[in-house]
């Protein structure tokens, strides 16, 4: 695969594929930056900490069976569950594969949930943050 | 050939708006653009088309434009009309007749009649001025 538009993404939440109601998505894989610096360098040096990795995506609202609102609602973390669940990522449909890889968290929370956010008249869009309990893989298998 | 989805859009606000024409007795509407509109008329056209505002082909925005010739010799009581159509409380109101069924019967996902020109003079071949208003519909398609 060469250079592309992402307009072909394939998401899915817990097992729920809903591409065709995700307007944007970004899977964000980061360290924390752990600043070691010492005397006599000039610079500063850097480690890599824990890892705070996420998926980011704006949903298109749907309130239909099997849609993301059904599909959210239920993982929702409150004060007696915290769910963790599957979120997977491939830039396009087909075979996951070296070209086509699948980032991948099993071990996703959500902490936050807007089923409901826009100005009148906007399009209703649900903003989304998963946290990932674990680093984000990449399959290519 | 199969209808598309644009000509299933036009006929669904062609049978939103049958209500104006009170059993013939006023405004015809038209899902397509008439060659030589005669007032009372309303035509139907399909405006700028948004693709992919979801990922996976899961849906487009589509505007449309309803336009309405009312009358061509400025005749105050197809004022009067055309003030009840601008009018959101009225029976004849544009965007409340539109929006009473937001699917048009399922074949969209949501619509929204956005806005509304306000009074407008066209200039139609052979009429000379005519009265009449734009109004502006976003529409929202789903692929699934």
């Amino acid at each position: 695969m060469g250079k592309f538009i992402v307009k072909d993404a394939v998401v899915t939440i817990d097992g729920v594929t809903l591409s065709d109601r995700v307007a944007q998505v970004a899977v964000e894989m980061n360290a924390d930056d752990v600043d070691v610096s010492t005397m006599g360098t000039g610079v500063h040096e850097h480690l890599a900490g824990l890892r705070n990795d996420q998926f980011t995506m704006t949903f298109l609202s749907d309130f239909d069976a099997a849609e993301v609102d059904a599909t959210l609602f239920p993982l929702l973390a409150t004060a007696t569950s915290q769910p963790e669940f599957t979120v997977s990522v491939k830039p396009q449909s087909g075979s996951t594969s070296t070209t086509n890889p699948a980032f991948t968290s099993t071990k996703c929370i959500l902490l936050t949930y807007q089923p409901i956010s826009g100005a009148v008249g906007a399009r209703s869009e649900t903003q989304v943050t998963f946290p990932s309990n674990e680093a984000i893989t990449r399959g290519t298998t | 050939m199969p209808p598309s989805l644009i000509q299933d859009i036009r006929a669904g606000f062609a049978t939103a708006l049958e209500h104006l024409n009170d059993g013939g007795k006023w405004i015809k509407v038209s899902p397509y653009v008439l060659a030589s509109p005669m007032p009372p008329t309303i035509q139907v056209m399909p405006g700028e088309i948004t693709y992919d505002i979801a990922n996976a082909r899961g849906g487009d925005q589509i505007m449309f434009t309803l336009q309405a010739f009312v009358v061509n010799n400025f005749d105050q009581s197809a004022q009067i009309n055309l003030d009840r159509m601008l009018d959101d409380s009225d029976s004849y109101s544009i965007k409340t007749l539109v929006e009473a069924d937001s699917t048009l019967g399922g074949v969209i996902d949501d619509l929204r009649v956005v806005r509304v020109s306000g009074y407008q003079v066209y200039s139609l071949s052979g009429r000379g001025p005519v009265l009449g208003a734009d109004w502006e519909v976003e529409v929202l398609t789903s692929s699934v």
